[in-house]
């Protein structure tokens, strides 16, 4: 029983991990159809600035305590925002409809990325110390939930409700969503597409950067931590159905569970292999992903 | 009101409207009309800035628009319902209306009038534009395109796959917009009757130029047949 409850936190925690990477991506490959190769890199980015933050803490206090990492997830949104915006206007806006050129400008970019992580931290990964209130665990009968993955699965909950609610709920929302369901339709009704589609992308790189604070707390942080999840991430997307939201969190699920209990019996290696495989297979029975937006318009 | 003057058109490198001439005067219905593939949807297009226009100068107002984007001549007051509506399918009625009032930054209602105009929508309000019929969905892109109450209302053929019922709906709608709202009125259309039961000027347009004009009882149906099949 015990092993049971913690291979299905396990699996919670693995998915909503893959979840608030794929939440940046739904919004910028999902809504936009930008197939953003740097997304890692925000995610990468996002890590890092919660070690910036570490570091100033620890110069202005003389060590960095827990408030630097409540600091560090404004500050990595807000980092990852604004450089999505720069991304945006001076590179993305010029690839629209231009999926293929996208892929590999953006994939430059996160060469580019990279490269610029390893001159200003160097090669070697820094360490990202978890706040003393995310230090210990939960015990409840033979099962040990630790905080920090506890923190991690609301974290990404308050940012589903606060993507959600941004989409469906806000006046930027329902122009964000008009843009993408018909851009010259948009312009019509006198959206500022552009402005649209500046934000749009900002939004979902600041996710990432977001994504990259709790990614930071699980480990080493190196200037290639975002490529372990950007491949999962763009699965999720694509399994869940492009430009769903609740798609995106079944995905995000099913790969987090598929992945731990396939683990369980298997190598890691070979377990990312086989849930790989599996979700390839679906998708060659339903290309378009668990939830297909359907509606009278698009089938005529 | 519109003051198009020697305007040109292109789709890429190919230029399919020359040197158009077009005035639609202040609270008038003016109707657009000629065979398929002319160039009257892109004549409208052209004036929402969503065609490129090389040459030439588009008025509204007296204020010259033809290198503003789409969303400022929106602003300036144009309402577009174009061809096939563009209704947004995954939003609901309600927020198709509402989307215009947020574009601009109002936190003001639909208005009253929308739903006096239309009294078919406020029972659909939460479904999805998607999952309305096409005579619902043409009059949801008119009555979203009035939301904001423009000084000239721009409709791409109208009556396109709707039913006769509901094309008289319809007609009746815009004739009130024009009548009670003051509402001019820019139509291209190809069903004759209702051209000619709701128009004060008719504009005839052949391969990208206009080659006839005329206030709508100078030219008979058959004239107007005649010069549309030779």
């Amino acid at each position: 029983m015990a092993e049971i409850a913690n291979t299905l936190f396990n699996g919670l925690s693995l998915g909503s991990i893959y979840l608030l990477v794929a939440l940046g991506l739904s919004v910028t490959f999902g809504l936009m159809g930008i197939i953003n190769m740097a997304h890692g890199e925000f995610v990468m980015i996002g890590a890092y600035m919660a070690y910036v933050m570490q570091q100033i803490f620890a110069a202005l206090f003389g060590r960095s305590g827990s408030l630097y990492y409540i600091a560090a997830i404004p500050f990595a949104f807000a980092v990852t925002f604004l450089l999505g915006c720069i991304m945006e206007r001076t590179l993305v806006t010029r690839l629209y409809g231009r999926k293929m050129d996208s892929l590999l400008a953006t994939w430059g970019i996160s060469l580019i990325l990279q490269q610029a992580a390893r001159s200003i931290f160097g090669s070697q990964g820094v360490n990202v110390n978890a706040p003393d209130f995310l230090k210990s665990g939960i015990q409840i009968g033979g099962c040990t939930f630790s905080y920090n993955r506890i923190f991690i699965i609301c974290m990404v909950a308050a940012c589903l409700g606060a993507v959600w609610f941004l989409m469906n709920k806000s006046s930027f929302g329902a122009q964000m969503r008009a843009t993408m369901q018909n851009r010259a339709m948009a312009q019509c009704m006198g959206i500022n597409t552009k402005k649209v589609d500046c934000l749009t992308f900002a939004l979902g790189s600041g996710l990432a950067g977001v994504a990259g604070c709790s990614v930071a707390l699980l480990g080493s942080v190196d200037s290639t931590v975002g490529q372990s999840y950007i491949v999962y991430s763009f699965m999720t997307v694509v399994l869940g159905g492009v430009g769903n939201l609740l798609g995106t969190v079944l995905g995000a699920m099913i790969i987090g569970f598929s992945s731990i209990i396939v683990e369980a019996y298997q190598s890691a290696s070979i377990a990312r292999a086989i849930v790989l495989f599996m979700i390839i297979v679906f998708l060659q029975f339903r290309p378009r992903g668990l939830f297909t937006i359907r509606s009278r318009s698009l089938d005529e | 009101m519109l003051a198009i003057k020697n305007m040109s058109a292109c789709y890429g490198e190919s230029r399919v409207i020359r040197s158009l001439d077009l005035d639609v005067p202040d609270k008038k219905v003016v109707c657009l009309i000629g065979r398929n593939g002319v160039g009257k949807s892109t004549t409208l297009k052209s004036i929402m800035g969503l065609v490129r226009t090389p040459e030439g100068s588009i008025e509204l107002a007296g204020t010259e628009m033809r290198k503003m984007a789409p969303y400022d001549r929106v602003r300036l007051g144009i309402g577009y319902v174009p061809q096939g509506r563009d209704i947004f399918p995954q939003m609901t009625v309600q927020e198709n209306l509402e989307l215009g009032l947020k574009a601009a930054g109002s936190r003001e209602r639909v208005p009253d009038y929308i739903y006096d105009l239309f009294p078919i929508l406020p029972p659909f309000a939460k479904r999805n534009g998607g999952d309305l019929s096409g005579g619902q969905q043409q009059q949801l892109a008119i009555a979203r395109a009035l939301v904001l109450k423009p000084k000239i209302l721009i409709l791409d053929e109208p009556t396109e796959g709707i039913q006769p019922s509901v094309i008289e709906d319809i007609g009746e709608a815009v004739k009130r917009v024009n009548r009670e709202l003051g509402i001019t009125v820019l139509i291209v259309e190809q069903y004759l009757d209702f051209v000619l039961g709701i128009s004060d000027f008719i504009y005839i347009m052949e391969k990208g130029e206009i080659i006839r004009q005329g206030e709508t009882g100078s030219l008979s149906a058959d004239e107007i047949t005649r010069i549309m099949t030779n």
